[in-house]
């Protein structure tokens, strides 16, 4: 650790003359000193930005260890904080459809959780038409300590296990527990009107 | 490096010479009693509080109170009328003046003898070199996000402590006391460097931010006021077709105007009363109400905190001292334990090595893994959000493979960083420990 305090105290020669300046002007004429040097958006160390690059980093390689079979996209190859997970679940209502969920991770997480859409329409209590999704650990019962791993399983399990007590899509719900037959039929036909949009759909 | 005038110490050699002529041994200095210490400490200690509300003005009191001569306080802040009630260093007349300034001002009226300075000022603002020159760092900032920010600066200007005459009792310097609080219930920290955890080691003991409410609350049944205002922040404001603004930014008077009209109308469709302007801007910024009892006691536990590490005391490897008003008085310290996967203060998290510009990204990565500090097993790594290198998951490791037979000075340049530069920080993390550090880079 001595090793990093020594490099800055090579590299901030300069500074520590800045900050010998601002102390004098700030004392004459009592404004706020000037901005420090450091070049706006490249993250260093010393950036919160920094730190929520490391934690999605060592949160990327989690997943991909526990997860390996896991569909991972990212549009955009130069920035790792936004991608799209890919989720089939095995059985239950949606047994053999894909739902595309797209994570924008901001510059203040794990403190905020990431912003998760889904990207395809589907009929669930839980999610609604504009993609928008109910779940607690994205919102009310996020805590840093979860980690993207903790929230692919609970999207998984929104899919699984559908829960019409704490609905989103009040209509579907209702249909879930009043007309299961319906609802399977509605979510089957959700899909067909799916598959003719989903060639043109782009990711966002 | 500053050389900090708590150093060189000629009160306490004169105070050490008056207790024997084995004083003068540097091994008996550091024997010296207490009282010669906190005398020491009194006029040399430096002292820098961050944040002149209501911590910061009840710690600089019982601090210039305890006989500490050497105050810096720094906020960027000018006096609301609603901070009177609390923050107790400022009067009526002062309502629009700069904290730090008036805090400044008020000290040193009442203490004559104290010397103080007040810097008009964010932290963020100062330089991180100004930090250097200070002891103690009493910060009593409101947001998670400043704490760690000003967490990560004080380990960037870290110093070891290598005179046994230091008045403090720590192994490095400065020393961060955090103190905070919420409602009734208050806390003090303090972070010896490398000793007792970082911000960034405890992160996940944080309470969790104000204002996150269940979706389906908001989105079916509102029934106050501020889950309108949330519903216009969490499903209408990610809707709207212009996507150039992304965050909302609480102090944007279009915005506020956007969110405050979307409210409005959800309120009324619901029949809900009191969507106003003030009440949004209190829930953009989660505002928690703050009691005048509460920060009196956090800020005399900061100034209590400084004074211990004078001290020593029964209570130095407790770090942790809380404090809980709601059901009863409950006051204790406790001990916790540094995280040694901290990315701040963990072992080996930062390290620096030089390479030609020449080498190859597959080189590299054979150097990380023998390297005799980070021994990454499979490392990732990641440049500015840019992944260089790696190995898990699946489309990454397939995106990233041909980086490989890269050389260095091919990867590090991009259109905003157009020119191959001498030195990049990179973040790697050993795919097996899910350990994450620092590499600063060196191109030649």
């Amino acid at each position: 650790m001595l090793r990093l305090a020594e490099w800055k105290d090579a590299q901030t020669t300069d500074d520590a003359d800045k900050s010998d300046e601002v102390r004098s002007t700030s004392q004459l004429a009592s404004t706020p000193p000037q901005p420090s040097s450091q070049v706006a958006g490249v993250p260093t160390p010393a950036s919160l930005r920094w730190l929520s690059q490391q934690r999605l980093q060592q949160d990327l390689t989690e997943l991909g260890v526990t997860a390996p079979e896991l569909e991972l996209q990212f549009p955009d190859l130069s920035d790792i904080s936004r991608f799209i997970v890919t989720l089939s679940p095995a059985e239950g209502w949606y047994k053999g459809l894909c739902f595309r969920f797209a994570f924008t991770v901001l510059e203040t997480y794990p403190f905020e959780p990431p912003l998760v859409r889904c990207l395809d329409a589907v009929w669930h209590p839980n999610l609604d038409e504009h993609g928008a999704v109910c779940l607690s650990i994205l919102r009310e019962d996020w805590r840093p300590v979860y980690t993207l791993v903790s929230l692919v399983q609970g999207l998984l399990h929104l899919l699984l296990e559908p829960n019409p007590n704490d609905a989103l899509n009040a209509a579907a719900a209702e249909m879930l527990v009043q007309d299961p037959a319906a609802f399977q039929a509605r979510v089957h036909q959700q899909v067909r009107e799916r598959q003719y949009h989903f060639e043109n759909a782009a990711p966002p | 490096m500053h050389a900090s005038s708590a150093h060189s110490a000629p009160e306490l050699l004169a105070h050490a010479d008056d207790a024997g002529p084995a004083a003068l041994a540097p091994e008996a200095l550091t024997r010296c009693t207490t009282d010669v210490r906190m005398k020491h400490a009194k006029s040399n200690l430096q002292i820098l509080v961050v944040g002149a509300g209501a911590i910061g003005c009840e710690a600089l009191r019982a601090l210039a109170l305890c006989g500490f001569r050497n105050l810096v306080v720094l906020d960027r802040d000018t006096v609301a009328e609603s901070n009177l009630n609390r923050q107790t260093l400022y009067s009526s007349a002062d309502v629009g003046a700069s904290k730090a300034l008036r805090a400044a001002q008020a000290i040193k009226e009442r203490f004559p003898g104290c010397t103080i300075r007040g810097y008009w000022a964010s932290a963020e603002q100062m330089p991180v070199a100004f930090y250097r020159a200070f002891d103690v760092i009493v910060s009593g900032v409101d947001t998670v996000e400043a704490r760690r920010w000003l967490n990560t600066v004080v380990f960037h200007v870290v110093r070891p402590v290598t005179s046994p005459n230091c008045a403090v009792q720590s192994k490095y310097l400065p020393v961060l006391i955090d103190g905070g609080l919420e409602g009734l219930a208050g806390q003090v920290r303090t972070i010896r460097p490398y000793e007792t955890p970082c911000i960034e080691c405890i992160l996940d003991l944080f309470p969790d931010e104000a204002g996150r409410q269940p979706l389906c609350t908001i989105a079916g049944t509102p029934l106050r006021p501020e889950h309108c205002i949330h519903y216009a922040q969490a499903v209408l404001w990610p809707a709207r077709d212009d996507q150039a603004v992304r965050s909302i930014d609480p102090e944007n008077p279009e915005h506020l105007e956007w969110i405050y009209t979307r409210a409005q109308e959800r309120a009324a469709a619901f029949g809900i009363e009191g969507v106003t302007t003030a009440l949004v801007k209190a829930v953009l910024h989660r505002s928690v109400p703050a009691l005048a009892t509460t920060s009196a006691v956090t800020g005399a536990a900061c100034a209590l905190a400084v004074t211990r590490l004078v001290w020593g005391g029964s209570h130095a490897q407790c770090p942790w001292t809380s404090f809980h008003g709601s059901d009863g008085l409950y006051i204790d310290s406790i001990f916790i334990e540094r995280r040694l996967s901290c990315p701040v203060c963990g072992p080996g998290s930062a390290v620096a090595i030089s390479v030609s510009k020449n080498m190859l990204v597959k080189e590299l990565i054979e150097l990380l893994e023998r390297h005799p500090v980070l021994h990454c097993r499979s490392p990732t790594i990641v440049w500015d959000y840019r992944p260089v290198y790696m190995s898990v998951p699946q489309s990454l490791k397939a995106a990233t493979s041909p980086n490989l037979e890269r050389p260095l000075s091919d990867i590090f340049i991009s259109d905003s960083h157009p020119k191959v530069p001498d030195q990049v920080v990179l973040s790697v993390t050993d795919t097996d420990t899910r350990t994450c550090k620092t590499l600063h880079l060196f191109l030649t």
